[in-house]
């Protein structure tokens, strides 16, 4: 029973057919025609915008390894200036077992050769 | 769908003016019976028939074939006209659904006319008006319903029985008036 109701409802809402006023088209038509140059000018902004996303990924990465190439410069450079002072073994009581002490020694020498 | 049909939407998927044109001819009335039925304003209605055919001409290449294509361009409306009232702050009077009956669909008279159907729905709040289009019009759930209008499932079935009440009190009105009573 309330199907049928509601079909009539339906029916009604099926075969409401008003007219809209001529400029509807007209409005339409005009948003169409602009509709193709909006869809131009949003794939200029987007591929703008993309190509301003690359330049500044590149830009920060080259930022990126200067800084770390700089730094890892100064780090080679400044090793390469160190100089140790020469090993005074006389003063140094506590080395009492000779083989440590020629081991310390060797270790000495290859590091000054760095 | 038929080969007119079929011919005419490939036509307008390659942007020819005169399909485009054709195609408005065809559905323009049915679209439009659908704006009014939302929407209580002459001009607002128009509006969304234009939002919604310039959403239909875009993107009609989304449209597969799979369903008809007039189910297809009506749910497109009916979206249009329901963003519409969401941006236009649709009110909803919250009642609490436990304490009201559901009433059954009002018995609509045969004698009654299209304009005078219309003239009643033009005389409900626009809660009740949504509500009572997309469910015994449209056929939606009330959990659809509650979805697409960003409301509770008990706000969409109160609606629902108030605006079959106030509507069932509008046609008595009517017929008595019509009967001379």
């Amino acid at each position: 029973m309330e199907n049928n109701k509601q079909g009539k409802l339906k029916f009604w809402a099926d075969s409401y057919k008003p007219e809209p006023d001529a400029k509807v088209w007209q409005s339409i038509e005009s948003r169409l025609t602009q509709e193709p140059s909006k869809r131009k000018a949003s794939i200029l902004t987007l591929t703008v915008l993309r190509i301003a996303a690359i330049l500044v990924f590149v830009l920060v990465s080259i930022g990126v390894f200067n800084t770390f190439i700089t730094g890892s410069s100064n780090i080679y450079s400044m090793g390469k200036t160190m100089e140790l002072s020469p090993l005074n073994l006389n003063d140094v009581s506590v080395y009492f077992e000779t083989q440590k002490v020629k081991d310390l020694r060797i270790a000495y020498a290859k590091l000054n050769q760095h | 769908m038929n080969n007119h049909l079929q011919d005419l939407v490939d036509r307008c998927k390659k942007r020819d003016a005169l399909g485009q044109k054709e195609l408005y001819d065809l559905y323009k009335t049915t679209l439009f019976g659908i704006c009014r039925r939302y929407l209580h304003s002459i001009e607002d209605a128009e509006d969304v028939l234009t939002e919604s055919f310039v959403k239909i001409f875009t993107k009609l290449d989304d449209y597969k074939g799979e369903g008809s294509f007039e189910g297809w361009i009506k749910k497109i409306t009916v979206n249009e006209a329901l963003m519409f009232l969401r941006k236009h702050k649709l009110h909803f009077q919250e009642l609490d659904t436990f304490h009201l009956e559901f009433g059954e669909a009002p018995h609509y008279e045969d004698q009654l006319e299209e304009a005078d159907i219309m003239d009643l729905f033009e005389q409900l709040p626009p809660g009740y008006r949504t509500v009572l289009n997309m469910y015994d019009v449209e056929g939606y759930k009330h959990k659809e319903i509650a979805d697409l209008l960003g409301i509770s499932i008990n706000t969409s079935k109160s609606q629902l029985i108030l605006a079959r009440r106030k509507m069932k009190d509008l046609l008595e009105k009517k017929l008595n008036i019509s009967n001379g009573k």
